[in-house]
């Protein structure tokens, strides 16, 4: 990071995961703004974080209700949520409400900073896509629409190529059934299908389809790509 | 033919038979009659009542005495079978209530069955009450009735209270509607019973009390019966919760303190003695913060999900699951408590999409690969394999270790169970399994624990039905856009 620090805001009541998280984003050069409670953060929203890091269950404000009131404010920022285990329904609302990608509590600093480069990464994408995708062995050409595998050229149909395509615009980051059903078909679309497709897409771009690097399964809510290198 | 000497016989035959078909009044009747016959239709001078000759005075006075004896006798006779009839029958009545509440379990049954029966037999109104928190409450009424007026709850309390009759009819408040008798068991009091009907004067002749007394015996020890099982269950399942507590209470203790003791002294020995730490043991200190903290969120994370089970809390989200999707994904997440395991994958390649839960079915099998990998050595392999069994599929774990004791293959699903090793228990919550075992079910499934015939080892397998409309999908398959 140059000059200009990268601004974090922290929503969290818990001041020990406050700390944590001043500490360990500090060391990678991302400057921190703390929000104890909802009123706060929609304070410090004034300073134009570049990120936001929310943990849904807050004192004042609904953790849902404060996404939407974000979002409300600033529709480009991205947001990042700690959500606890087992409310699956809970993060794909989330989601749908407009959040970036989940983390479940708790959570390994690795995995924090490896959602908030994704979330990062992905909102420069969306001004200047690079033609050229690369995650490991997978390479995936927008323009000419080429998928490789190492050195092996994958034959994909229109619709797998349309559901990689979708995946790598957001790569790094969990996209949820509806998402990408409402991206590849439409929302009353059974589930089932994307099923199918992913299964199929795995077969060729994966080495052990059994065992998937690229496509990662995210149980009960949905599919994210692995992150470019 | 007769001689006249014994037309006498024929009257008293006839005076014998009104007796026993008709009673002591109509035979006395009788006998004055076949006496009077006697006399005007046999005994010289005939059809005149006068009797000339002494020995015929003489034999129509025995006549007479012994018409009179013999009616009294067969009277009583029929009078005595007549009453053991009605004893038979009541006695049958009795036998057939106390037979019908012997086989009614639930209390609502056994009042209603006691209240029917009384109604029947002495054709009364009945109400029953029982005290309901210390205050009496009228719990069942043949006709059905749910309330009573001012006088006869007092009538009711006053006999609940006194153990003794009140009401219409008795010394105490007759001017309630209904008479009311305390019902009790050797146990003391249980309730109380009121009846009445519509008739004026009194409500029941002795023999009807002493039936209604029997009746409501019964009815009480009934009602006690069912009271007791009531009572039994609560201290059962007391016991249970109790033991479970135990069991808990001991695995809290070990599970959450042996992480924590782990946890601390690390940190602790970080803080306080860095300096005198070489750059491996930081690291390895480190490590152990890191993989004990883990392990405290698994056992705290299942003990979350027990808790659900238990509460009901556990509403299945089913929806059509690839199963290899889902074991492609808890491998990723096991991937750190599975690193000193091979893990072998011997999916079938058609399996059809089950109705499942994927989060609740990931958690099962992250549960039996915890399991398999902490019961079997490190470096042996931990098999997965699915394959089709009619219209259920098969999904086992199979691991190398020293396999489950033939007699525990049930009891390893039970709360808090171990496989107990002579010399230490291993590491573990005891709650997997039985996670396990509710979440599958809840999705419909089976779950059960074997040893491998081919070699050492557990085997679990889990079965789940597969939709009659689903579609198996090969690997070439394309779906329709």
């Amino acid at each position: 990071m140059n000059a200009m620090p990268v601004k974090v805001l922290v929503i969290d009541d818990e001041p020990p995961i406050r700390k944590l998280l001043r500490m360990g984003l500090s060391t990678q050069g991302y400057e921190i703004l703390e929000a104890p409670n909802g009123k706060t953060a929609l304070e410090l929203l004034a300073q134009n974080p570049a990120l936001i890091i929310l943990d849904l269950g807050l004192p004042d404000i609904q953790g849902h209700e404060l996404l939407r009131m974000i979002r409300g404010r600033n529709d480009s920022v991205p947001i990042v949520v700690l959500s606890s285990r087992g409310d699956e329904a809970g993060k794909v609302q989330a989601l749908d409400l407009g959040a970036d990608d989940y983390l479940t509590k708790p959570f390994g600093m690795d995995e924090l900073l490896a959602r908030m480069r994704a979330a990062l990464r992905h909102q420069l994408q969306v001004h200047g896509e690079r033609p050229v995708f690369r995650s490991g062995d997978l390479s995936v050409d927008l323009v000419r629409r080429i998928v490789k595998v190492g050195e092996r050229e994958v034959k994909l149909s229109p619709k797998e190529y349309e559901l990689l395509r979708v995946l790598v615009q957001h790569a790094g980051k969990v996209l949820t059934h509806r998402f990408l059903l409402k991206e590849l078909w439409d929302e009353l679309t059974d589930a089932q299908y994307l099923r199918v497709y992913v299964r199929q897409l795995r077969q060729k771009i994966e080495s052990d389809p059994e065992r998937p690097l690229f496509v990662l399964t995210e149980t009960g809510i949905g599919y994210r790509l692995r992150a470019a290198d | 033919m007769f001689g006249i000497e014994n037309v006498d016989l024929v009257f008293l035959t006839a005076v014998v038979s009104v007796a026993v078909r008709f009673g002591l009044l109509p035979s006395l009747l009788a006998s004055v009659a076949a006496s009077l016959c006697y006399n005007f239709f046999f005994l010289p001078p005939v059809y005149t009542f006068t009797i000339t000759d002494p020995t015929n005075v003489a034999a129509f006075f025995f006549f007479m005495l012994i018409a009179v004896l013999v009616s009294n006798v067969a009277a009583r006779v029929r009078s005595q079978a007549m009453t053991a009839n009605s004893r038979i029958r009541t006695t049958e009545s009795l036998y057939a209530f106390s037979r019908k509440l012997a086989g009614t379990a639930t209390l609502d049954d056994v009042l209603w069955a006691t209240a029917y029966q009384i109604a029947l037999m002495l054709r009364v109104r009945v109400v029953l009450l029982l005290p309901e928190d210390h205050v009496l409450t009228v719990k069942a009424g043949y006709p059905p009735e749910d309330q009573l007026d001012k006088a006869d709850l007092a009538a009711a309390n006053w006999a609940w209270g006194n153990d003794r009759t009140a009401g219409r009819g008795s010394d105490t408040l007759p001017g309630a509607k209904r008479l009311f008798l305390p019902m009790r068991t050797g146990r003391g009091p249980i309730g109380v019973i009121g009846i009445d009907d519509d008739r004026t004067g009194p409500l029941l002749t002795p023999d009807q009390r002493r039936l209604l007394d029997a009746l409501v015996d019964q009815g009480a020890l009934a009602i006690e019966r069912v009271l007791l099982v009531e009572d039994m269950d609560r201290v059962k399942r007391t016991v249970e919760s109790d033991r479970l507590r135990a069991a808990l209470l001991t695995s809290i203790s070990h599970d959450l303190k042996t992480p924590l003791a782990s946890v601390l002294g690390a940190a602790s020995t970080m803080r306080d003695l860095a300096s005198g730490l070489s750059e491996t043991e930081k690291h390895d200190l480190l490590a152990t913060i890191i993989d004990e903290s883990e392990r405290l969120n698994r056992f705290i994370a299942n003990l979350l999900d027990m808790t659900k089970l238990e509460s009901g809390a556990i509403v299945p989200n089913t929806t059509r699951q690839d199963i290899g999707e889902i074991v492609g994904s808890v491998l990723r997440r096991a991937s750190k408590i599975l690193a000193h395991h091979k893990i072998s994958l011997e999916l079938a390649v058609d399996m059809p999409m089950l109705e499942l839960d994927a989060v609740l079915f990931e958690q099962v099998l992250f549960n039996l690969l915890d399991n398999a990998a902490k019961y079997s050595p490190a470096g042996t392999t931990i098999s997965i394999r699915s394959q089709r069994d009619k219209d259920s599929m098969m999904l086992q774990i199979l691991d190398e270790g020293d396999g489950i004791p033939p007699t525990e293959l049930e009891s390893v699903f039970d709360k808090f169970y171990r496989v107990q090793k002579v010399d230490h228990v291993r590491p573990g919550t005891g709650l997997g399994l039985a996670i396990s075992r509710g979440f599958v079910e809840a999705m419909r499934g089976t779950i059960t624990a074997a040893n491998r015939t081919d070699r050492r080892g557990a085997v679990l397998t889990i079965r789940l039905p597969i939709p009659s409309d689903a579609v198996a999908f090969s690997n070439e398959a394309d779906a329709a856009a």
